[in-house]
């Protein structure tokens, strides 16, 4: 997914875009920053081709591109469940592997009310889990989230991180704007700051260090996302991006290890 | 695109938002041709004007009922606006079959009326090119090209009015007065009627462009 000397204006208004040059690589989780109004959600539509630059370039090789809109309120008098179905047999999905895959999905987001609630009763948090769901039915090659966690309780908050990063670890490009500075150093393994329609910073995000007492013979090298080992006499020292910890904290509890500490180096 | 058409299908049939346009299409068909005598082609002559206000109102009840998010989430899925304006519009046609039946039958089973299997016909074909065209202005007077619902209204009925009154604007004057002077030719009604269709396909076409311009 590129974004190549990209421009936007909307009509005779100011440019909401200007010159922005950006780049989504598969397996990425990236993160837009900004504050109101600084072109985030425009980057976004264009990444997904739901608007259309005023001068510049977008190329996008995904063939299975997913979005989730900033506000999902759906006046349908369709089930949660009943929609997610249709929504996967546009995707192509049958109706059973359809089901199958939204009930998954909408137990693991823990939807309150169940499946069945009609879409239209669903509190905003509730519907921002539908409008999840709708966007992980079929594995997408390009994943664009307008502000995710908006909405989501704490329990909810974990479960999308995992989500994202199990996305991009099946190889999918992500990308997502937030506010939370918490939220986007844990998930996020670059980070883009938006000003005034110019893309001012291109970070890497921070690296997490976890600490874990010797345990079965486990190759860390060969674990996805792992860039260190360190081997001493109390067990071994990992450092990989933050976003990707949590599936290496999974893995090491695990396989019987015991993590010491866990700590932000980066 | 028949996954979506089933949705599209499913979501309208339980938002019941086609039973206004639906039930005043049956009020007009009471009131215009109730008892009615003589050739079925006048009474089939009034069933265009119905057919062609229930469907303009029908298109932008449809058009307007999918939340402007959803509609996002569904084009991003899809992959091309154009592709679910038409599947929209395959969902609006599939809504003017009953009212097409209800149109072709309701004037011979209240009224007095020779039936012939030309003036059923004729009927049909005009009914069908009124709805195209209600199909058209109602595509061009939804969200997607006018968001302020009170100015879609006033254009709509400015866009009904000057399709109604101005001769060669649109085949619809051309085939009421056909209707109304009793004519028999079918080609004529046939080549009104492509013309139609084809008046549609550039509406389909001019409102994809139109809404994709405006993000």
């Amino acid at each position: 997914m590129r974004l190549r000397n990209v421009s936007k204006r909307y009509g005779r208004r100011r440019e909401v875009l200007a010159d922005v040059d950006l780049q989504v690589a598969a397996g990425e989780l990236l993160a837009l920053v900004g504050a109101n109004g600084s072109g985030k959600s425009t980057v976004l539509k264009l990444m997904v081709g739901l608007s259309r630059p005023t001068s510049g370039t977008v190329r996008r090789n995904a063939q299975v591109v997913s979005y989730v809109p900033d506000v999902f309120a759906s006046h349908d008098r369709l089930s949660a469940s009943a929609y997610l179905r249709h929504m996967g047999r546009i995707r192509g999905l049958s109706s059973h592997a359809a089901r199958k895959r939204s009930d998954e999905l909408l137990d693991r987001l823990a939807l309150a009310g169940g499946a069945d609630t009609p879409m239209r009763k669903l509190s905003k948090g509730n519907a921002q889990k539908v409008a999840l769901a709708q966007a992980l039915l079929e594995p997408p090659q390009l994943l664009v989230l307008d502000e995710p966690w908006a909405g989501l309780d704490a329990i909810a908050h974990g479960t999308l991180r995992e989500l994202l990063t199990e996305t991009a670890n099946q190889g999918a490009a992500v990308a997502f704007t937030e506010h939370s500075d918490d939220t986007v150093k844990s998930t996020a393994t670059r980070v883009c700051e938006l000003r005034n329609g110019k893309l001012v910073s291109g970070t890497t995000a921070t690296l997490t260090e976890i600490t874990l007492t010797s345990g079965p013979d486990l190759d860390w090298s060969q674990q996805p996302d792992v860039l260190e080992v360190r081997r001493n006499d109390d067990g071994v020292t990992l450092i990989l991006p933050t976003g990707s910890h949590d599936a290496a904290l999974l893995t090491a509890l695990t396989h019987g290890c015991s993590v010491t500490s866990v700590r932000r180096v980066q | 695109m028949t996954a979506l058409y089933r949705y599209l299908l499913v979501s309208v049939l339980l938002s019941q938002r086609y039973l206004p346009p639906t039930l005043i299409f049956l009020a007009l068909m009471a009131v215009g041709t109730t008892s009615d005598s003589g050739p079925l082609q006048e009474s089939y002559a009034f069933c265009v004007l119905a057919m062609l206000v229930c469907t303009t109102w029908l298109t932008v009840s449809i058009v307007n009922h999918e939340d402007p998010t959803q509609h996002q989430i569904t084009r991003v899925m899809i992959g091309s606006s154009l592709r679910v304006l038409a599947t929209t519009v395959a969902v609006v046609l599939s809504w003017c079959v009953p009212l097409l039946v209800i149109g072709l039958v309701y004037p011979i089973v209240t009224g007095k009326h020779v039936v012939t299997l030309g003036a059923l016909t004729i009927g049909g074909i005009a009914e069908s090119a009124a709805a195209m065209i209600g199909i058209a202005i109602g595509l061009l007077c939804s969200r997607l090209v006018i968001p302020r619902i009170g100015i879609a209204m006033l254009a709509a009925a400015a866009a009904l009015l000057a399709v109604l009154l101005v001769r060669w604007i649109s085949p619809i004057r051309p085939l009421m007065s056909m209707l109304s002077n009793d004519s028999t030719a079918v080609v004529p009604f046939t080549l009104l009627t492509a013309l139609c269709a084809a008046i549609l396909c550039a509406a389909v076409i001019a409102t994809g462009a139109l809404a994709d311009r405006k993000e």
